[in-house]
């Protein structure tokens, strides 16, 4: 199982409700969300908004586990 | 390897072919978002902030439950929550009528607790502003730093310098179709959105997984859209509060935007501002840049924007920040930062040519490494006969002057993987070609059928296109980055030929000749070495009897490239008197790479021009400082082009190599900076700020008079 670990490509766990528009088009993968990047636009599918559900924004930077709404990427989905 | 051909064998791409929507979208047969309408459909409407900032302490729907035509009422943010621009959604509504929808919204009993607001970036960055956003010290993010060489040492080689603070304002998204969405739920697994999107997979993605569903369960159409731009990525709160209405009503609940809407919450291009300092050798060549930039995205991040650009500067130092501000998120809007840079980076450029004594044109040449560009330039001359410009900017004693200005433009668009695509051959000489992608306007509908069409000598109206529904499962893409034809015209291309090559094997016996003499013409398929072996093609399906063939396509990088040069030159009559700016000509030499269809691609470059004539001239957001409210939330007060502001635009599909980019985000970014230079070589007064409006050239020729 590799939920709540680290995947290989990746350099630590990335939040599954995390967006940014890179991802949508082709080419772009979850790679962007890796990294802050001062020019991209951060939500969340949870709240739509770009806050997540505790209310706090929402970036790679600040998308980490200790936050009680993360729920990394191949780890089950929250309803 | 794979290969578009040459262009002398080409029979429909790369020609001007007309797309094959008009006709529906001229007589209203076409159906966009706001045109479905379901059996016993309801309407959504959403409640908004009026205020910038508080915190939400209580939410009473009641009274609007218990209007009757009403049907549910949700909350969007709970108790405890903070609003933190006007527009923010609070509540949303499904009612039998539009207009008891609106009148329960009003019935909605919203109690806040106000918080301090800023919606200026100089009032967010002033000392003493409260702190809008977390770990946002001043409103600020952490600037990005970027160095190359020395720029200290490259000052000590400039024979002449520039020092200018040049600003773009917040232009919002003014998509013709609002943002909206039709939700209709089969049963309590099986969600069905007709979705104004870009992205219909990805539309499909984020709503399975907010409603925890599997992703073939969400049926996404977006059988034609009006226009996005880079807005309409996900299903947004809009979307995520229809399908929650309708699942609760068991109705489907149409929930469009209205264009206050639009305005408030629908996204932006950010603004920007930057101080730069810039130098180049007495022999024209750029050696220092310095620039220090803020830019605001509201209350989100994002608010990059390009510099230095295009042109080649050894020397550089960039500090850049976000700025926080109560006000509605910056979204993707037409080649996001770089209209902004370019309208700086191409005023600035002129500005030193100038402290040179050099020809502008002259001194991009001596900068640019890009062949591409050095030929634009020559041909974008030519056509807008800049022998003609001012020698001395502002000469002449008329009330109307006329002058000339050029800016330039790069982008990527090379597409990448991840489209599916299925091309059909029926027996009765039908051809279908599916795939998941979206027509956001631009023609792709078109494009796959011309792509198609040509493989099997047919015509692009003998093929069935069917994009923007989710059903078949082929997946693509959202319409982004200018990324869709050349992320799809290779897929397609390569099922078509499976599909030919299939056909080639069912029919080879009957013209008794092997399959890889055979071609294919206008209508026919013949034997190469023996032209009086020729059947239609109509013949040669039939021969399929109570098959079809049905083939898959691949990714072939070898049929796509990215990377796009343009630049642009503009002819502007100013007035003196009334400080009005009339456009005259725009040539827009834009490398397109393979133009699938000539026609669209002009039509592209047209719809950029526009758009960036509109950032030059018209388009800015006002906040007021004390309500925290947006003044011109409306088409009356927001102005955008309409055909008394668009003149002659010469569009030039610069053509450069037989392969497939995008071209839907580059031909905006140009414009701006031509317009504006255009102007400075008309009245002789520099203009750092945009849009270039009648108070500010009056302002600029009054302080020029004084």
């Amino acid at each position: 199982m590799l939920e709540g670990k680290t995947l290989p490509i990746f350099n630590r766990p990335i939040c599954q409700y995390l967006r940014t528009k890179a991802i949508y088009i082709p080419g772009g993968n979850l790679q962007n969300l890796v990294e802050n990047n001062p020019g991209s636009h951060y939500w969340c599918n949870c709240t739509m908004q770009v806050v997540g559900p505790d209310d706090r924004f929402v970036s790679p930077d600040a998308c980490k586990q200790a936050r009680s709404c993360f729920k990394p990427v191949g780890g089950k989905p929250v309803v | 390897m794979e290969s578009w051909g040459e262009a002398s064998e080409s029979r429909l791409i790369g020609k001007r072919i007309t797309r094959l929507s008009g006709k529906d979208k001229v007589t209203g047969k076409a159906k966009y978002t706001f045109d479905i309408n379901r059996p016993g459909m309801l309407y959504g409407r959403i409640l908004r902030s009026e205020v910038p900032h508080a915190t939400v302490m209580g939410i009473d729907m009641s009274q609007a439950e218990a209007l009757p035509g009403v049907k549910a009422v949700i909350p969007l943010i709970e108790s405890g929550k903070k609003l933190r621009y006007q527009g923010q959604e609070i509540a949303a509504v499904a009612a039998e009528t539009d207009d008891i929808a609106k009148d329960a919204l009003r019935l909605i009993q919203v109690h806040l607790e106000a918080l301090p607001h800023v919606v200026t970036e100089a009032d967010a960055m002033a000392e003493g502003a409260p702190q809008i956003r977390e770990n946002w010290a001043g409103n600020q993010s952490e600037p990005s730093i970027n160095k190359n060489r020395d720029v200290a040492a490259g000052f000590e080689e400039a024979a002449v310098e520039v020092e200018a603070t040049y600003h773009t304002p917040v232009q919002t998204h003014v998509c013709l179709e609002t943002h909206g969405h039709v939700a209709e739920w089969e049963d309590e697994q099986n969600l069905t959105v007709w979705a104004s999107t870009q992205g219909v997979f990805g539309v499909r993605r984020d709503l399975a997984q907010y409603f925890g569903l599997p992703p073939n369960q969400v049926r996404v159409i977006t059988e034609h859209m009006g226009g996005g731009f880079g807005s309409k990525f996900g299903p947004g709160s809009e979307g995520e509060a229809a399908a929650k209405l309708a699942r609760i009503t068991g109705k489907a609940v149409k929930l469009m935007l209205t264009r206050k809407d639009e305005h408030l919450v629908a996204g932006n291009r950010p603004s920007m501002t930057q101080h730069v300092r810039a130098g180049a050798t007495r022999d024209g060549r750029l050696i220092a840049y310095d620039m220090r930039g803020y830019g605001t995205g509201g209350i989100s991040s994002g608010a990059g924007f390009v510099g230095p650009y295009v042109y080649h500067v050894p020397n550089t130092r960039t500090e850049r920040v976000n700025v926080a501000v109560n006000a509605g998120n910056q979204r993707a809007m037409r080649a996001p930062g770089h209209p902004q840079g370019a309208f700086a980076m191409d005023s600035l450029m002129d500005e030193l040519a100038e402290k040179l004594g050099m020809n502008p044109l002259e001194f991009r040449r001596i900068n640019d490494s890009s062949e591409v560009r050095q030929a634009q330039y020559t041909l974008g001359a030519q056509e807008i006969g800049w022998h003609r410009r001012n020698n001395v900017p502002g000469a002449g004693n008329g009330v109307k002057k006329r002058g000339m200005g050029v800016g330039s433009g790069q982008w990527g668009g090379g597409g990448g993987r991840g489209t599916e695509a299925r091309v059909t051959i029926n027996a009765d000489g039908t051809v279908e070609a599916v795939t998941g992608t979206q027509d956001i306007g631009t023609g792709i509908r078109t494009a796959i059928a011309i792509i198609v069409a040509e493989e099997f000598g047919l015509a692009p109206t003998d093929i069935t296109v069917k994009v923007g529904d989710s059903a078949p499962g082929l997946p693509s893409g959202g319409s982004g980055g200018s990324q869709t034809t050349a992320s799809v015209a290779p897929v397609i291309k390569t099922a078509a030929a499976a599909a030919k090559q299939k056909l080639f094997e069912h029919i080879a016996p009957l013209l008794e000749a092997p399959v890889a003499d055979l071609r294919v013409g206008t209508g026919i398929i013949y034997v190469a070495s023996d032209r009086t072996k020729t059947i239609t093609w109509q013949q040669a399906a039939g021969q399929l009897g109570m098959e079809s063939i049905s083939e898959g396509g691949h990714w072939a990088e070898e049929l796509r490239k990215g990377v796009v040069a343009g630049t642009q030159f503009a002819e502007v009559e100013v007035d003196t008197q009334t400080g009005a700016v009339k456009l005259i000509k725009i040539v827009a030499v834009q490398d397109c790479g393979l133009a699938i269809n000539r026609l669209t691609t002009e039509s592209q470059i047209n719809g950029g021009v526009i758009m960036g004539l509109g950032q030059a001239l018209l388009e800015e957001r006002f906040m007021d400082a004390q309500t925290g409210r947006m003044l011109n939330a409306n088409l009356e007060d927001y102005k955008i082009p309409g055909t008394f502001e668009i003149p002659e635009i010469k569009s030039i599909v610069f053509d450069t190599h037989r392969k497939v980019t995008g071209i839907g985000e580059p031909p905006c970014i140009p414009t701006p900076g031509a317009i504006a230079n255009a102007v400075y070589n008309a009245i002789g007064v520099r203009i750092r700020e945009l849009p270039l409006t009648p108070d500010r050239i009056l302002t600029a020729l009054a302080e020029k008079k004084a």
